[in-house]
């Protein structure tokens, strides 16, 4: 289950990056500076997770990783949408 | 070429999709339903519900083999072919077929007998269905056609549904860039954002399964090496991979088969520890007998069997195969694997079942794109758009419906009917012709909306239908622990809440463009 966690962290990393988002859920200003560490750690826990998930789990676990990508975007992108609406109210 | 290079991909990607669309949402949805096969068959059998919850055999493989060969021996002496399927834990009990001694016009037909695991011999009332099977085989034989050609169809739509999947991903520039992004209530743009959003989120799925959907029709597509190396005989080349798949034609002379117990010895010394899937004995009562014993691959990345051919009178081993796979056959078999998702467990099987739904999804919404597109752009309804039209709302809207209606007939129809299993596919494929019909001829403007409306009450209903059938409503069925009989209905109840929620997002729009209609006037 561990690995679900980093890959929901890695994900977030890589929504928070985007301008657009950054704005709905902070009230502190977007800098270029920020999104690209956001972006390197984003790209730094993926790779990471999924090096320990293939070493500890083999293909099975990496086809695993890779599944539980889809939802999460999925619900992540609901959740940013909720997060929009909620703050144009 | 449309200009450059983007553009060409555009067009590539819209013409390549909209052809084969309507039949590629069959194979998904088939194909999705698939993952579930064994659980859609054990659904669709109420007499096999009391085994819900048992998944460890009380009694051990060899144990439940030697019984198997003893009821076969009783019931089924003449017969030519034994099958005995052991249980697993998606399966929860034993299956003993005998083929019916053929006549001279026909090969003699299948007959099974379904015993408990848990009360090893009761035998479990059995209700002809396909269950699941339907589905799986609808997936790849598109059940009216012929196999060839149905294949030949297959194979086609996946080819183009990868070159679309590649144009996509080119025509598609900020990839990255727009993976979060999805604005609701902007009309094309919230189709074209639904689209790349089903496409992107669930990208490697889609391109894996299209991939491996290929490779499993690849020697329909490019049989060429094979037939080089085997002067093209396709038999002898199939028969060089996997020896095990010799026919041994009987003798015509009599002679008992090996003790059930020997030979059970033979293959546990061959392998110690194999959890055996399937036993198949061949002309059982004939000097040519043989027994062919398939060992289960589990969560392996490979699909092929494990298999040991024995000579049912002495023991000898005739053949063996996919023990030891060699590069290629490696690569095939992970590839089949990764398609047919055999190898996953519930938590991955769920998975695969969610990429599914987000493959039906894109191809749904960029369906529904380009009809939206080109209705908004053109003045006039042409003979494309109102096809297009038509066949938008009898397949997104007719599917659901006729795969409700397949669950319908399954709990409806009486137990002793004659063709029992047929008339349950047949349900399947009246609903999604009537839906079809209706859509292009009598509901017009207000298909959508009536075939939701429909579908919302339909699925609703049909726990309601299945608890008074079965006598196992879902509140019971989740005390007594027997899960695939609640997740199925709160599965058929999330399906009536979407329905219910798009038919009254649909009556909402129709009541606006009335009252613009009206005030207009």
């Amino acid at each position: 289950m561990t690995y679900i966690v980093f890959l929901g962290m890695s994900l977030a990393c890589f929504a928070a990056s985007k301008p657009i988002i950054w704005k709905v859920f902070f009230s502190i200003p977007f800098s270029e500076t920020r999104s690209r560490l956001l972006l390197i750690s984003a790209w730094i826990i993926l790779l990471l997770t999924m090096y320990v998930v293939a070493d500890q789990t083999g293909s099975y676990g990496i086809l695993t990783l890779i599944g539980y990508s889809s939802p999460m975007l999925v619900v992540y992108i609901c959740l940013i949408n909720m997060a929009k609406t909620l703050k144009g109210r | 070429m449309k200009g450059n290079m983007t553009r060409s991909m555009a067009w590539l990607h819209t013409w390549v999709g909209l052809l084969t669309v309507w039949l590629l949402i069959l194979i998904f949805l088939a194909g999705t339903i698939s993952f579930f096969r064994d659980e859609v068959t054990l659904w669709t059998q109420p007499g096999f519900h009391q085994e819900l919850g048992n998944t460890r055999p009380v009694m051990s493989q060899s144990a439940q083999i030697e019984q198997a060969v003893d009821y076969l021996k009783n019931n089924a002496p003449e017969s030519s072919s034994w099958w005995i399927t052991l249980s697993s834990p998606r399966e929860p009990f034993t299956e003993v077929s005998y083929r019916t001694p053929s006549s001279q016009e026909q090969r003699g037909q299948f007959t099974s007998a379904y015993f408990s695991i848990a009360q090893p011999d009761t035998q479990l009332p059995h209700v002809d269905s396909k269950g699941g099977h339907f589905f799986y085989r609808l997936h790849f034989d598109l059940h009216y056609l012929n196999i060839g050609i149905a294949r030949w169809l297959v194979c086609f739509a996946s080819l183009f549904m990868l070159i679309a999947l590649i144009s996509g991903i080119i025509i598609h520039k900020r990839i990255f860039k727009d993976m979060f992004t999805w604005r609701s209530g902007k009309g094309l743009r919230t189709w074209l954002d639904s689209h790349n959003l089903a496409s992107v989120a669930a990208l490697p799925f889609h391109l894996m399964i299209t991939y491996t959907g290929l490779v499993t029709l690849i020697f329909m597509l490019f049989p060429y090496p094979a037939l080089t190396q085997f002067d093209g005989n396709f038999g002898a080349f199939f028969n060089a991979q996997n020896p095990t798949r010799m026919v041994i034609k009987p003798t015509g002379q009599q002679q008992p088969m090996l003790d059930t117990q020997l030979w059970l010895d033979q293959i546990y010394t061959n392998w110690p520890n194999a959890s055996l899937a399937r036993v198949i004995i061949e002309n059982p009562r004939d000097q040519s007998a043989t027994i062919k014993v398939y060992a289960g691959t589990q969560n392996k990345l490979q699909d092929e069997q494990p298999t040991l051919l024995l000579n049912a009178v002495t023991g000898d081993i005739i053949a063996r195969a996919n023990e030891a796979l060699s590069p290629s056959e490696t690569f095939y078999d992970s590839m089949i694997a990764l398609h047919s998702g055999r190898l996953a467990n519930t938590q991955l099987r769920w998975l695969y079942f969610i990429g599914g739904i987000l493959g039906l999804a894109m191809l749904i919404s960029g369906s529904l794109l380009w009809e939206k597109r080109v209705a908004t752009s053109s003045k006039t309804e042409s003979f494309g758009l109102k096809l297009v039209k038509t066949l938008n709302v009898g397949t997104i809207m007719g599917l659901p419906l006729a795969t409700c209606a397949f669950f319908y007939a399954n709990r409806l129809l009486p137990h002793t009917i004659a063709m029992r299993a047929d008339k349950e596919i047949n349900a399947f494929f009246i609903t999604w012709l009537v839906c079809l019909i209706c859509s292009g001829l009598a509901l017009k403007h207000q298909a959508w909306f009536k075939l939701a409306l429909v579908n919302a009450f339909a699925w609703a209903l049909l726990p309601i239908i299945s608890a008074i059938q079965t006598g196992l409503p879902t509140h019971l069925a989740i005390i007594e622990g027997k899960t695939i009989l609640w997740a199925f209905d709160i599965a058929f109840l999330v399906i009536a809440m979407i329905s219910g929620f798009i038919a009254t997002k649909l009556y909402r729009n129709l009541n606006t463009v009335r009252a613009y209609k009206e005030a207009t006037l």
